[in-house]
């Protein structure tokens, strides 16, 4: 807001000081100043004299070329180097005293003259040079087209013309080159924008870059050119190239400018705008290429309301976009349409002076106003990549809370996971639980209840029919704590279980088991057919057998691991078993459905169930 | 040892409540002072006359609670009372839970009356049963909690329901396993019985019982104090409080 008061309130103001207050200057005016005629009586003594020639217009209209000769007087020629002071001259210039050659713009090799700077100018006369009665030449000659003169000629003691040629020279120099360096940075740093900054991802060769970018870089460098031209001394190209280079640049530095705010307030869309603009841009470059190249007077009248239709383009669209921007209350476009507004009038000043009043002595403003958008420019840079920076910090902590709360549905996921597991690993225990009592206590109990039924069966057998189906019960319970593939374990809780029975039969038991290690082939499901199996070994022992001594080995071999259960019983025949005893068939079924290999030998006094399982031990 | 005991009884099944009485009550040695179905009951009863107690026979799964509660009051009544703990299937979770609650042993809910009265008197002589599963449960805890440390072994034989040697006993500490402890449970966890592995380590029976018991006690030391820690981190107890 007060950055807006200030180009609102002070601009103009500023614009009115530099139109219509003449810079102060201490000069004694001549008592006389006569041009082309010699006039002997003028006393100058100390004092500053003003021998600016007023050449009339009339005389040189359409000339390509100025002469004057100025003659002064000096009563007394004092101990002192005395000095011409130029505020500003332009073309090719020549000035002789006395005959004398005092200074020259530089030619070139081929004897073109060379482009000089608009810069002040202090000439020392040399001791020697002044006489009491002096005549003073200048020849000034056009370059190109542009217009050429001599704003001011001063004589006087050296000592009082340095000081004002030191001030002209800082104002006018210093600012010049402060501008021309802010233009080659700015314009450096465009185009670097404009190349680096693509519209989508970097990984997208065909990405579209920003527009706004590269005339921002072309207004840079419009400008820099537009400015160096005060300052630059000697130029070794081609003087007429140059200057048209000089001219061409202050009309393309507006119509680049304007791109610029057409690409900020995205008025691409605005065709009439767009094409108008383009539509300047051909003309003003065909028209100064003609005016550069001839010389008919017509032509540069043609130049001239080109140059002032640009003019007037260029203002119209700063208004416009100025109340644009205000209507919006968008301070960017408020701002460049201040800018706009500001370089619109100074460059109607420059025209009004320097092209209509043919006025020498102003020096263009709006070349220097131009700087305004450089460091507007420069300041939405800086606020651009601040709102990316502060975007890119907001979308890094966006992505880091999606990340977490990622990680936590994760987790959670990966807990629930976890739940189900062990709630499929209960619902598989349960399963196993159930399929057991199913198969053992279940038919266990059935087959007592037949027997209570049928009457037939004695009391003793119904007992015994109970009580393994309460020893099965008790083995899957216990196989819930038994490790795969530790068979060890199984063996060992096996004769925990069956020590009482084995105990009240009397039977001796030789137990060779030691700790292997796990098989690792054999799984939940392989120990509960194992232990089936083992127990119906042991049961068919202790029913049938008749046997004093019951021997338990459980050995490791090297193709896989044998369980041996011998007893000294009195034997059964092996093959009528195979198929008429539905538990060896079943312990065949059983062993074979793990992989294992059921062996069963038996002869009075010897029986031998060997169980082999052919699985490798890990330790 | 007088082998004359008093028992009491907590079991929430009429049926089963009724077979072990009738089976202590008709062993000479032994007198039935009750029989409850509930923690309430037998509760009530031990404030009475827990002093009377020698041995608790007690079921874990009880309609007011668990059977460790009536262990734990009975304990605190009567720290010379021996509890048992009657298990349908004898399954190592519930003894060890049991064991560390202050149980010296278990009875099978299907065991026969005779077996149930052996039971009892082997407790007394100082013998506890253990199961191959419940010597590898054992054997994980302590593995699991605390580094085992060589100590001096039980090497003399002592009289029946003798405890480890003064020797072992004074440098041992209640919270690790001997070696010779864990070659007990070693082998026993391999299926071989008391006897076997007194046996195969050259020591007597009554030494292996001892050793049994003491790992027992150990089992339910090792409980306590870590309840205590527990209960201390927590700021529950202060570990100036008296532990009775």
């Amino acid at each position: 807001m007060k950055f807006r008061f200030f180009l609102v309130i002070f601009a103009p103001l500023l614009l009115a000081v530099v139109t219509f207050v003449e810079w102060p200057i201490s000069i004694q005016e001549a008592t006389s100043k006569t041009f082309s005629t010699f006039e002997p009586n003028h006393n100058a003594t100390g004092e500053i004299v003003d021998l600016t020639p007023q050449w009339n217009e009339s005389e040189e209209h359409r000339s390509n070329e100025k002469k004057a000769v100025i003659g002064f007087d000096l009563s007394k020629i004092e101990q002192i180097t005395y000095s011409l002071y130029i505020p500003k001259i332009a073309g090719h210039y020549k000035i002789t005293l006395n005959d004398a050659l005092l200074s020259s713009s530089a030619a070139d090799e081929r004897g073109r003259q060379r482009s000089a700077s608009k810069l002040p100018k202090l000439i020392t006369i040399p001791p020697g040079f002044l006489k009491h009665s002096n005549k003073l030449d200048i020849e000034l000659n056009e370059i190109g087209s542009e217009i050429f003169g001599i704003s001011g000629l001063y004589f006087g003691p050296k000592y009082r013309l340095e000081p004002l040629f030191n001030k002209a020279l800082s104002t006018i120099g210093i600012g010049s080159l402060v501008a021309v360096i802010t233009c080659s940075i700015m314009c450096v740093l465009s185009f670097m924008l404009w190349v680096t900054q693509r519209k989508t991802s970097s990984h997208n060769a065909h990405a579209k870059r920003y527009p706004i970018y590269f005339f921002a870089g072309l207004a840079d460098l419009f400008l820099g050119i537009r400015v160096s031209n005060n300052i630059i001394h000697e130029l070794d190209i081609n003087p007429p190239a140059w200057e048209f280079l000089t001219d061409i640049s202050q009309n393309l530095w507006m119509i680049s400018i304007i791109f610029v705010t057409i690409f900020l307030a995205r008025w691409r869309s605005k065709k009439l705008v767009v094409r108008a603009t383009y539509a300047f841009a051909a003309i003003s470059v065909i028209s100064i290429t003609v005016k550069h190249v001839s010389s008919v007077d017509f032509i540069h009248h043609i130049y001239w309301y080109t140059d002032f239709a640009l003019l007037c383009f260029f203002t119209t669209y700063s208004a416009i976009y100025l109340i644009y921007g205000a209507q919006r209350r968008n301070n960017t476009l408020i701002i460049m349409g201040a800018i706009l507004a500001i370089n619109s009038l100074f460059g109607l000043r420059d025209y009004y002076l320097i092209d209509y009043l043919k006025d020498f002595k102003p020096y263009p403003l709006q070349q220097f106003s131009g700087i305004l958008f450089e460091f507007a420019l420069m300041y939405f840079v800086i606020i651009r990549f601040r709102t990316t920076n502060e975007r890119l910090l907001s979308l890094n902590q966006d992505l880091e809370e999606r990340l977490a709360k990622r990680e936590n549905e994760l987790i959670q996921a990966y807990e629930d996971a976890e739940e189900k597991s062990r709630e499929q690993e209960r619902t598989i225990e349960r399963g196993k639980i159930l399929k057991d009592m199913h198969d053992g206590v279940g038919s266990h109990i059935s087959i007592a209840m037949q027997q209570l039924v049928s009457n037939t069966v004695a009391k003793e057998q119904i007992l015994q029919t109970l009580r393994e189906s309460l020893d099965h019960l008790k083995l899957s319970i216990d196989s819930l704590s038994i490790p795969s593939g530790d068979v060890t374990a199984m063996l060992a809780n096996m004769r925990y279980r069956l020590q009482s029975r084995l105990s009240d039969s009397g039977i001796k038991l030789i137990w060779q088991v030691r700790q292997v290690g796990l098989l690792s082939s054999i799984d939940d499901h392989a120990m509960r057919q194992l232990q089936f199996v083992v127990y119906g070994a042991l049961a068919n022992v202790l029913q049938h057998a008749h046997c004093s001594q019951i021997k338990v080995e459980l050995l490791a071999q090297d193709s896989g691991t044998l369980l041996r259960i011998e007893d000294n019983g009195r034997g059964f025949e092996v093959g009528d078993q195979l198929t008429a005893s539905r538990g060896l068939h079943s312990m065949y079924e059983r062993t074979s459905s793990i992989g294992g290999t059921l062996s069963v030998e038996s002869s009075p006094g010897l029986t031998s169930v060997g169980i082999f399982l052919p699985s490798p031990v890990v330790a | 040892m007088n082998m004359n005991c008093n028992v009491l009884i907590v079991e929430d099944d009429p049926l089963v409540r009724k077979f072990f009485a009738n089976s202590i009550e008709f062993h000479p040695e032994m007198t039935l002072l009750n029989a409850f179905g509930t923690v309430g009951q037998a509760t009530a009863y031990l404030k009475a006359n827990g002093k009377l107690v020698d041995v608790l026979l007690t079921d874990l799964g009880l309609p007011d609670g668990s059977g460790l509660e009536v262990m734990r009051t009975a304990l605190e009544i009567n720290s010379q009372c021996e509890p048992l703990v009657i298990s349908m299937f004898g399954d190592d979770a519930s003894v060890i839970a049991s064991i560390e609650a202050g149980a010296l042993g278990y009875i099978h809910k299907d065991a026969a009356p005779d077996d149930i009265s052996k039971a009892i008197i082997d407790m007394r002589n100082g013998e506890s049963p253990i199961s191959p599963l419940i010597a590898r449960r054992v054997l994980q805890k302590f593995r699991a909690s605390i580094p085992v440390r060589p100590l001096p072994q039980v090497e003399s034989e002592q009289g029946a329901g003798a405890h480890v040697s003064s020797g072992a006993q004074k440098t041992s500490t209640d919270s690790v396993l001997s070696d010779r402890e864990i070659q007990v449970l070693n082998l026993i966890a391999q299926g071989l019985s008391p006897q076997e592995v007194a046996s195969d380590l050259y020591i007597s029976m009554h030494t292996v019982q001892a050793h049994i018991k003491n790992i027992y006690r150990k089992l339910s030391v090792n409980s306590r104090t870590k309840a205590i820690f527990k209960a201390s981190k927590m700021g529950l107890i202060s570990t100036r409080t008296k532990i009775l």
